[in-house]
């Protein structure tokens, strides 16, 4: 069984969009997707036998958003030091 | 015969270069880049780009020949702001970027974050500090801490003169509170609505205190979202605001003088569409919306040394490929 990871890029009132692990966005009603969405969420999504997302099959994988926003952060915060501070003059 | 020696040919060089530019001006090209932002500014041979859009800004920067960028900003991580930053960190030389230190969780923004670090360029946090850009100054505006993604999106101040910009991302109600508390915001003369002319992006404070004599809606045609709201145009406008948004009008292009004079004109406007705007009274109780006028034709810049080529000046021995605009050659 084939799954694939999108990701909660934002939320407009009644829309939901994800980004997948392409990088291609995909714009979804809230309604066709778990209770509970917000910003940052990762969905895990089963793929059809004609290799479609199945929706309805969508969960929220905690574990694999914990793991993004870890790394992302430790990559921030690497960059993070480096700034010099104060005032740049270009 | 006077003889020159070459420490004094190096001082006439060195007191030349400090003279200011008579002809210098700042330019914001707010692009049209879909439903999503992204905008240059320039001065004095240095650029700056605020949000890269969702995808698509290689072919504005090579249109504008630049291939080198200062600073580039993401205001915050959200796909319709940061999709072409992975294209414009690998393809460009980027001295500087700074963004809102807030992680996110998609593809596009980790790919983002590993194209700053291969780029090489100089991280800056969002804290509140001034960027000098030539003769312009970038005043940063930190977001709320602890906040949602577009609560916490980077706020820039242009001061160029007497001429000032301002740019807040897809920032909220709690945002421009916390911004209006703090007293950082001024009356300014052009100001980028905020989430993209969304009713959760704009307040009657907020008018009331930017009370900018143009507007610009960054959005994309049919979109889902029903950006923008009819009654956000409609606030902007019953305040005197000039509304320009980028699905109807393309790209808004805005030069501006140090005096707070400048004018805007788009893609899509007539060949003589240029619309100038007057200085307004600095700090005054007057409003600044009043002394918009509109005045056809005119020049957006006078080319004095090159030849006009759209909206800007090219070297007489180069060919011009763009179309009419409002730029315009110096008279003999």
């Amino acid at each position: 069984m084939k799954y694939a990871f999108y990701a909660v890029d934002r939320l407009e009132g009644t829309i939901a969009v994800l980004v997948s692990d392409s990088g291609a966005t995909v714009q979804m009603p809230r309604v066709e997707l778990p209770t509970g969405l917000r910003e940052g969420a990762v969905l895990r999504v089963r793929f059809s036998a004609q290799n479609l997302p199945d929706w309805s099959s969508a969960v929220i994988d905690r574990q694999e958003e914990e793991r993004r926003l870890r790394e992302a952060k430790q990559m921030l915060d690497e960059m993070k030091r480096s700034d010099p501070g104060g005032d740049i003059k270009l | 015969m006077p003889r020159f020696t070459k420490s004094c040919v190096l001082t006439w060089v060195a007191w030349l270069l400090s003279l200011p530019l008579a002809a210098q001006q700042l330019e914001i090209h707010f692009l049209n880049v879909g439903q999503g932002d992204a905008a240059i500014i320039q001065e004095g041979g240095h650029t700056a780009i605020i949000d890269a859009g969702p995808s698509g800004i290689g072919v504005f920067l090579t249109t504008f020949h630049i291939d080198t960028i200062d600073l580039v900003i993401a205001s915050h991580p959200h796909a319709d702001h940061i999709g072409g930053m992975p294209e414009l960190l690998q393809s460009h030389v980027v001295r500087f970027y700074l963004d809102n230190g807030i992680p996110h969780t998609t593809a596009i923004y980790r790919r983002t974050l590993d194209a700053v670090r291969a780029s090489g360029a100089q991280y800056l946090n969002a804290t509140n500090r001034t960027i000098t850009l030539g003769a312009a100054q970038l005043h940063v505006l930190a977001p709320p801490p602890n906040t949602t993604i577009n609560n916490g999106s980077v706020g820039i101040l242009i001061e160029y003169g007497q001429f000032r910009a301002l740019f807040t991302g897809d920032s909220e109600q709690e945002e421009l509170r916390y911004w209006l508390a703090s007293g950082a915001v001024p009356h300014v003369n052009v100001l980028k609505v905020a989430h993209h002319g969304s009713p959760n992006g704009t307040s009657e404070t907020w008018i009331a205190t930017t009370k900018p004599q143009a507007a610009v809606i960054s959005v994309g045609a049919g979109n889902s979202y029903g950006h923008p709201s009819p009654v956000v145009i409609a606030a902007w406008e019953n305040a005197g605001a000039r509304v320009y948004r980028t699905d109807s009008d393309g790209t808004v292009f805005v030069v501006a003088n140090e005096d707070g004079s400048f004018v805007i004109t788009t893609d899509r406007a007539e060949s003589n569409g240029v619309v100038r705007f007057q200085p307004f009274e600095q700090d005054s109780a007057v409003s600044p919306a009043a002394p918009v006028e509109a005045e056809s034709p005119a020049c957006c810049r006078v080319c004095s040394a090159g030849k006009a080529c759209g909206n800007s000046c090219i070297a007489r021995d180069r060919q011009c490929h763009k179309p009419a605009g409002c730029a315009c050659n110096a008279k003999p």
